[in-house]
């Protein structure tokens, strides 16, 4: 068990986590623990907008954070359109955020 | 769990098909694996939680975890899992796919920080990350409170809990609420929890608009009318960096649908679900249901209903006989009618007003997917559209990767509104499997299987 840590990011101080698992998001090493959600690593880091919307560009956040609303969409390693919230972390994982989600219809 | 567990006992093999990663659905969520979390931390049905799941297992259980069933064609099941399709046969089903808060829009819902009080309670409880550093919860009902209470033991503080009605307007259904004692000390717990930690509840009130221009900044709220309508001149703004709603739930009913499953709309939720008999049996033959998706009533209430259904499956695959099964349906079928009773008081006093819909107007998003707007939907509706089906082909508000789970309830407002029908005359859309989104690179790769029952 990795040690119990307390920082500035929104995890909870003083609760144990798991192994630290080096994960990519945009390109740049962030330090996630096993056990996490993808939508837990990127929330954490206060940066809210996962994606954005493909017709108006809003920014978009989690909404339902079990699975329904399908708001919470990244890339990770190369697919598209998967959900934050369902999927665990695994180490070395590339996830992008989504610029126009990975609709391909046309408008 | 409870009618996989159910049925184990009563001798039937078991599959259980679940598309999280863990079994035990919304109530009985477990943190990640790897996560260490001091006792004093965790809450009863934590315990209880990890009881039952204990009980999976079993000899005659198989667990199948991120198994996404997109569909039922006669006796089998298909599922995703892993990237990979399989169809699934057994002699009898169970359905217990649950249910998620009712989308509400409003002002700024869209912005990231506007959240579902079930996601928020999500993200704390079995991550430990906070959706907010300061929040306002608002809705309506005694769900908040758990979620109140989550929050707070993740570190949020919680600015003010909002609640849509008033204590005086409980009184005249105290009669139907007598005598559910357990359920009442548990509200008081949490109600205690709050008041300790200085949590203000404000009755009569709800959220009005999120402000923020890629996030949320903060909240206006507002006294409500008895129809939950804003009165115009007691907003006052709320310095939060998340929201989260809770206004009831929807049933997650998709599969039993597409699986020919009768329906059935409850008036005070205003919204369908899975109709069934006593023993838990649909209209279907083998097919079961138990828990939120035939009508919203918590955990208690969908344990007695994963026993009964549990027992019935087992009765209809031939491992227990039709006395047996009799027997020992008796005593969770009195205990559901009573829990259930409780249940319809709680959604008569709590279920939707109209003053909810209130924002579906102008350029309201309604369908977030799509980003359709209240506004083409209304032109769409005064150009002959009356089924949420045309409404669908005509703005695509319903068509996007949801399926219309979070913009249908309010769609059918919008169409019950505009055309003054009554929204139970306005048909459930049918359903077609796949019922979630499904890659067809996993639809190529199949590799089925046979069991006997699955749930
Ligand atoms: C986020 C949230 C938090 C809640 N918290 C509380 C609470 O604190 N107290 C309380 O009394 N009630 C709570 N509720 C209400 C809760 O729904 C019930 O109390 C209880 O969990 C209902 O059990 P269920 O079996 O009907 O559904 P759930 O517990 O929701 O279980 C449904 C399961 O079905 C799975 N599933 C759904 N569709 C598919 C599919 N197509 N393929 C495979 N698997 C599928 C899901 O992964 C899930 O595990 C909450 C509800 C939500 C949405
Ligand atoms: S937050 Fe709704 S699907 Fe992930």
């Amino acid at each position: 068990m990795a040690p119990e840590r307390t920082s500035g990011d929104l995890r909870t101080a003083g609760i144990g986590r798991g192994w630290p698992v080096p994960v990519f998001v945009d390109g740049k090493e962030v330090q996630a623990f096993e056990g996490e959600t993808v939508l837990a690593v990127l929330w954490a880091s206060g940066d809210h907008t996962l994606h954005t919307t493909a017709r108006t560009h809003e920014p978009r956040g989690f909404f339902c954070g079990i699975g329904v609303c399908f708001d919470c969409l990244v890339t990770i390693d190369g697919i598209v359109n998967l959900r934050a919230c369902l999927e665990p972390v695994r180490s070395g994982m590339k996830i992008k955020r989504q610029q126009d989600p990975g609709y391909t219809h046309a408008r | 769990m409870s009618a996989a567990v159910t049925a184990a006992e009563s001798g039937a093999r078991v599959i259980v098909l679940d598309e999280y990663a863990k079994p035990g659905g919304q109530f009985f969520k477990r943190t990640g694996d790897g996560f260490a979390v001091a006792p004093k931390w965790l809450t009863r049905e934590h315990a209880r939680g990890e009881a039952l799941r204990g009980k999976l297992d079993h000899p005659n259980i198989t667990v199948l975890t991120r198994a996404l069933v997109w569909g039922r064609f006669d006796d089998r099941v298909m599922v995703a899992h892993e990237g990979h399709s399989k169809s699934i046969y057994g002699k009898a089903l169970v359905i217990a796919t649950g249910a998620y808060d009712r989308p509400v829009a409003f002002p700024g819902w869209t912005l990231p920080g506007v959240l579902t009080a079930g996601g928020a309670q999500t993200l704390a409880k079995s991550q430990w990350v906070k959706p907010g550093r300061r929040m306002l919860l608002a809705g309506a009902g005694p769900f908040l409170l758990p979620v109140a209470l989550s929050l707070l033991r993740a570190d949020v503080s919680i600015a003010a809990l909002v609640e849509a009605t008033r204590p005086i307007e409980w009184l005249p259904h105290l009669g139907s609420l007598w005598g559910q004692w357990p359920r009442f000390s548990e509200a008081w717990e949490y109600k205690d929890n709050l008041r300790r930690t200085g949590v203000p509840t404000l009755y009569g009130h709800k959220i009005v608009r999120a402000l923020g221009e890629k996030r949320v900044e903060g909240a206006v709220i507002a006294k409500v009318d008895r129809k939950w309508r804003a009165i115009p001149g007691s907003e006052r703004t709320i310095e939060v960096d998340a929201i989260a709603t809770g206004y009831g739930f929807l049933a997650n009913i998709e599969l039993a649908a597409s699986s020919g499953c009768e329906l059935r709309f409850d008036e005070h939720a205003r919204t369908w679900f899975v109709k069934c008999t006593p023993a838990m049996a649909t209209n279907k033959a083998g097919v079961f249901v138990a828990g939120e998706i035939t009508g919203i009533g918590g955990s208690a209430l969908a344990l007695e209903e994963g026993r009964i259904a549990g027992l019935s499956a087992a009765e209809f695959a031939g491992t227990l006989t039709a006395h047996a099964a009799d027997e020992q349906r008796r005593q969770p079928i009195w205990q559901r009618a009573r829990l259930e009773r409780f249940a319809n008081a709680l959604n008569a006093l709590f279920g939707p007003r109209p003053g909810l819909w209130e924002f579906l107007t102008d350029d309201m998003t309604v369908c977030r997917c799509e980003e359709v707007k209240a506004k083409e939907i209304a032109a769409c509706i005064a150009n002959g559209a009356t089924t949420t089906k045309s409404i669908k082909d005509w703005t695509r508000a319903g068509m996007g990767l949801c399926e219309g789970r979070i913009c249908r309830g309010m769609v059918g407002e919008i169409l019950a509104r505009d055309r003054d029908v009554a929204l139970c005359s306005i048909p459930f859309p049918s359903v077609r499997p796949p019922i979630k989104p499904v890659p067809f690179s996993t639809l190529l790769q199949d590799d089925s299987q046979s069991e006997s029952i699955a749930s």
